[in-house]
């Protein structure tokens, strides 16, 4: 039976973060431009987007080779698995025993690599020039990331991420502040991922697919936000439908709570957003790598 | 391990000189002699992984060569069996793809009446190079190993001895096993209207202005010396045992490149020999060194030891990762990748002395289980990525990435034998390196909290290499894949070029299938080498790891290659199978939209070379990184600077708008870019007190 809870939780994890991330870029949009001051967008206007775009024939440059074209659908593979590995309304989910912290970070490197070569596959300016910011991104950003993963696992003496959840519940990482800092670190990694900028040589069901993996990419690392430091409200995959049910709720308002305060970051630092990326990055590093420092050189209490 | 597995080994190492010589002489065609020599390696490959899956206890065996009272002795214990076998295992691929196209040597003609990027030994080189490498990793003592290393740097300097000029083009076969440079083809002697007259140097004459081109009698300095010190740390006594490891580090350090260089990182000495160079030599190095250490430090080895394995692989494979993915040329990008994976497995060796030093059995076998993937990686990976390069070189006529471009369409399957090759050398999941990394990782997380800021520091240093070695691998493999391979091509030689057929694609298929065996398969691999492990670590890995994963502990979970790589799989059917559902059409093809750019002239016919990206600016200088300037703020009522005093800097922003714009304004002036640094830096300052003060 609770075999079947887990697979039945795991499913509907699945389902529900693959449902949600489009929802919640439209529901960012709207509210960036609420704090704008503009009417915004509709809220469903992702999910209109991506079925425009699945009605579409694939268009690709005439450089395109094969690996380019798998490079889209790759990218949603791998970042749908990061999301399949990463606990929202409980722990306990089917796949839990292979959902490994870095793994999740190595999945989502290895997605924004394959985004770089999907960029580069057109053969023109524009993809050159995304492909080099992307890649001094993905460099600046891969060691807060993984400082912060590693003071997690630091903490939790495990690098798998439903133990650290639910050790992270029970008040078990100490220190917090090294905790905290952590968390500080992977916020500034989510405030400074690219802004939504495409390839300019890809449309239909290719784009549909790219656009899906960086609406679930953002979902993934707000969702990693909140069950590795605020898992509060979470339930066992074992407790059945109603536990889960408060489990639900309390990732939406989770959920809500950090998209607010993620639009209202980005409305304060506005355009120059992409300008201040490595600034933040630098700052996110220095967090995590204090974070680490701190968390190794304390003493165990738990 | 048994005499006569021995036995036949050193009789199988010394046949293979002894084959190519004699085949030389009675004029065999170049594929008959490669492949009886590939035959000869596997076959060593074969009895070493049998010594070792057999765990048998050591076997000596002394060979009353050489004078009086001096005999070689050579011993086949785990860790010499595993490096035979990866050696033996790399150098038969190397063997079987140099001699792919060499013409048979016509009966009666002198040296000089060949071809002139064939060179004159034949494969007797290569022969002569993984016979030393082999003889040196069973090596028993000090004059066997140097013997052996002596004989390996001899192959290795005169695979890379060149001739003089032609102008005919090289096949792969004689371009992987060493051509003259000047026997590259030329690309801007085509009739190439993309190089603007001729104002692009050639890829042969680029790399001979190269003041980095590494001298091959440097590399043969640096072997002679490296066998000399492990002579020395060899003879010297027990007593001075802190002398005799730094001997050895020094020795291993000199063989393996771990000195922020980037000589080397040319082809113009032929693939096969950088194979022997930078893939098969670090490994052997390493692993020497990993043997002789434990020897020497006879039970605990003092903590100090770990620091210069931790300090310079680490420093290595940041420096290397930087430079790889900022080297102009394909095979530049290749070899520095495989520096940054030695000095990953350097770091790995590091923390396995740490381990033994403070006795933590539990972390001593992780960090020798990472030690060991990265080595079988870095040795896997980079022979494969090395030969696969040479082989787009020999067919793009060049290895400049703003030469060639596009060559997936016209070269797919060594294309995707580089992908294979990088894909070894890359530490994301699910690859080998990164099961390697994983158990880094894990050993870091292993080390006790709480013994000070010191260890903290080296610790989070270690992490840090670890993190940027693999932000760098990505981005190098996606770099060289995705501006060599992918996009468009820049000349019409590049368009020209072909496929390769038989030898060649046989030996992509043994590597890339070897390369994805040891990715899904990390635990099988380390249990078959969990003697090894016990060797070196003092206890086994045991069911730590198992075929489906590799855990820190026993019955606690952790990284389960075979499980994730089956769930990617189950996503990409999924949506290959709603791609097919919609419709599963090719789609449109049609010219890219060039942003405004006007078209292309008619004799460009593959487009602008110029809008297409030459993969510079992936990451920024090293010096610009490491070192930001701190955004611009300026007190209040400070008087700004005048805008002729302001020196523009490659690559900052501020002041570039500074000197170019008008000047600045008087008074408060916090530049925007400041505010989340200044927030976040804020934040974690308050939170860092609160954390001291709640400590307290």
């Amino acid at each position: 039976m609770t075999v079947l809870l887990a697979l039945i939780a795991q499913l509907l994890h699945l389902v529900l973060m693959l449902a949600t991330a489009p929802l919640l870029a439209g529901s960012l949009d709207w509210l960036e431009a609420r704090l704008d001051g503009r009417a915004g967008p509709p809220l469903l206007q992702p999910w209109r987007d991506l079925r425009r775009l699945l009605r579409k024939q694939p268009r690709w440059a005439d450089a395109a080779s094969g690996l380019g074209r798998a490079a889209a659908p790759a990218d949603l593979a791998l970042v749908a698995a990061a999301a399949a590995l990463v606990p929202s309304f409980c722990t306990g989910m089917a796949f839990d025993p292979v959902a490994d912290l870095f793994v999740v970070f190595g999945f989502l490197g290895l997605a924004r690599a394959l985004r770089i070569l999907a960029a580069l596959d057109g053969g023109v300016a524009g993809g050159g020039l995304l492909a080099a910011r992307r890649s001094r991104l993905m460099l600046f950003a891969t060691v807060p990331a993984l400082f912060a993963a590693f003071t997690l696992a630091l903490l939790a003496g495990t690098s798998n991420l439903d133990l650290i959840v639910v050790l992270q519940r029970e008040g078990l990482l100490q220190p917090a502040s090294a905790s905290a800092l952590a968390a500080a670190a992977l916020i500034g990694v989510v405030l400074a991922a690219d802004p939504a900028t495409e390839d300019p040589d890809l449309g239909g069901p290719p784009l549909a697919a790219l656009r899906l993996a960086e609406a679930l990419r953002l979902l993934v690392w707000l969702d990693l936000l909140s069950a590795a430091f605020l898992p509060i409200g979470m339930a066992e995959a074992a407790d059945g439908p109603v536990a889960w049910a408060i489990g639900f709720g309390a990732w939406a308002v989770k959920l809500l709570a950090l998209m607010a305060a993620l639009a209202v970051a980005r409305r304060i630092l506005g355009g120059h957003r992409p300008r201040a990326a490595a600034e933040l990055l630098a700052a996110a590093g220095l967090l995590a790598i204090v974070a680490a420092v701190f968390a190794l050189s304390s003493a165990v209490t738990a | 391990m048994s005499d006569p597995l021995l036995a036949l080994l050193l009789v199988l190492l010394v046949l293979m000189p002894v084959f190519a010589l004699a085949a030389r002489s009675a004029r065999l065609g170049g594929a008959s002699v490669a492949s009886g020599l590939a035959v000869l390696a596997l076959s060593g490959t074969m009895v070493a992984l049998a010594a070792l899956a057999l765990d048998a206890p050591p076997a000596m065996l002394a060979l009353p060569i050489g004078p009086t009272s001096f005999g070689l002795r050579f011993l086949l214990d785990p860790v010499a069996a595993g490096l035979l076998a990866l050696v033996l295992g790399c150098g038969a691929v190397v063997a079987l793809v140099a001699g792919s196209d060499r013409p048979p040597a016509r009966r009666g003609a002198a040296a000089a009446d060949l071809p002139a990027h064939v060179s004159p030994l034949g494969p007797v080189p290569i022969a002569l190079a993984l016979a030393g490498f082999g003889l040196a990793a069973v090596a028993g003592d000090g004059g066997s190993l140097a013997t052996g290393l002596a004989i390996g740097g001899l192959g290795t300097w005169i695979g890379g001895l060149g001739r003089g000029a032609s102008g005919s083009p090289a096949p792969v076969g004689a371009l992987i096993a060493g051509p003259d440079p000047a026997a590259i083809p030329d690309p801007a002697a085509a009739p190439d209207r993309t190089s603007a007259g001729g104002a692009t140097p050639s890829a042969a004459a680029a790399h001979a202005a190269d003041p980095d081109l590494p001298a091959g009698s440097a590399r043969l300095a640096a072997t002679l010396f490296a066998a000399a010190a492990l002579l020395v740390a060899l003879t010297l006594d027990d007593p001075a045992r802190h002398a005799r490891y730094l001997c050895a580090f020094a020795a291993a350090a000199a063989l393996a490149g771990l000195v922020p260089t980037r000589a080397g990182t040319s082809p113009a000495r032929g693939a096969a020999v950088t194979v022997l160079l930078e893939a098969i030599q670090p490994t052997l190095a390493l692993g020497l060194l990993a043997r002789l250490t434990l020897n020497f430090a006879a039970g605990a080895p003092p903590v100090w030891w770990a620091l210069p394995p931790l300090l310079l692989g680490g420093a290595m494979a940041v420096l290397a990762g930087w430079r790889g993915v900022q080297a102009p040329t394909l095979t530049g990008i290749v070899t520095l990748a495989s520096r940054r994976q030695t000095g990953l497995a350097a770091v790995s060796f590091g923390l396995l002395l740490l381990a033994r030093a403070v006795d933590l059995p539990a972390l001593a076998a992780l960090a020798t289980g990472a030690f060991l993937l990265l080595l079988v990686t870095q040795a896997l990976g980079a022979t494969l990525a090395i030969l696969a390069a040479a082989t787009l070189q020999a067919g793009a006529g060049s290895d400049r990435l703003d030469r060639i471009g596009g060559l997936v369409h016209f070269m797919p399957v060594t294309t995707l034998a580089l992908g294979a090759g990088f894909g070894g050398l890359a530490l994301l999941p699910p690859s080998g390196a990164f099961a390697g990394v994983y158990l880094a990782l894990q050993a870091v997380l292993a080390t006790p909290r709480g013994t000070g800021l010191a260890p903290a520091l080296l610790s989070a240093f270690v992490v840090l290499a670890l993190a940027l070695g693999i932000a760098l691998a990505a981005m190098g493999a996606v770099r060289a894949l995705g501006v060599a391979c992918l996009g468009r091509p820049r000349a019409p030689r590049t368009a020209g070029a072909k496929e390769v057929a038989g030898p060649l694609r046989a030996a992509w298929i043994m590597l890339a299938v070897a390369v994805g065996a040891v990715g899904l398969f990390p635990g099988l691999l380390l249990r078959l080498a969990d003697p090894a492990v016990l060797q070196l670590a003092g206890t086994e890995l045991g069911a730590r790891v198992g075929v489906l994963q590799l855990a820190p502990a026993t019955r606690v979970p952790g990284y389960a290659p075979l499980p994730l790589a089956l769930l990617l799989a189950v996503f990409g059917g999924i949506l290959a199978w709603l791609h097919r559902r919609q419709g599963g059409g090719e789609g449109n093809s049609g010219p890219a939209w060039q942003q405004g750019f006007s078209p292309a002239p008619p004799w460009l016919p593959f487009g602008d070379p110029g809008t297409q990206s030459t993969g510079e600016g992936f990451v920024p200088p090293i010096g610009a990184a490491a070192l930001p300037r701190l955004p611009a703020l300026r007190w209040p009522f400070q008087l700004p600077r005048r805008a002729e005093d302001v020196s523009p800097r490659r690559g900052d922003a501020v002041s570039l708008r500074t000197s170019a714009g008008p000047a600045p304004r008087r008074g408060a002036d916090v530049s925007p870019r400041a505010v989340p640094l200044l927030l976040l830096l804020g934040m974690g300052v308050a939170l860092a007190v609160l954390a001291c003060l709640g400590a307290a």
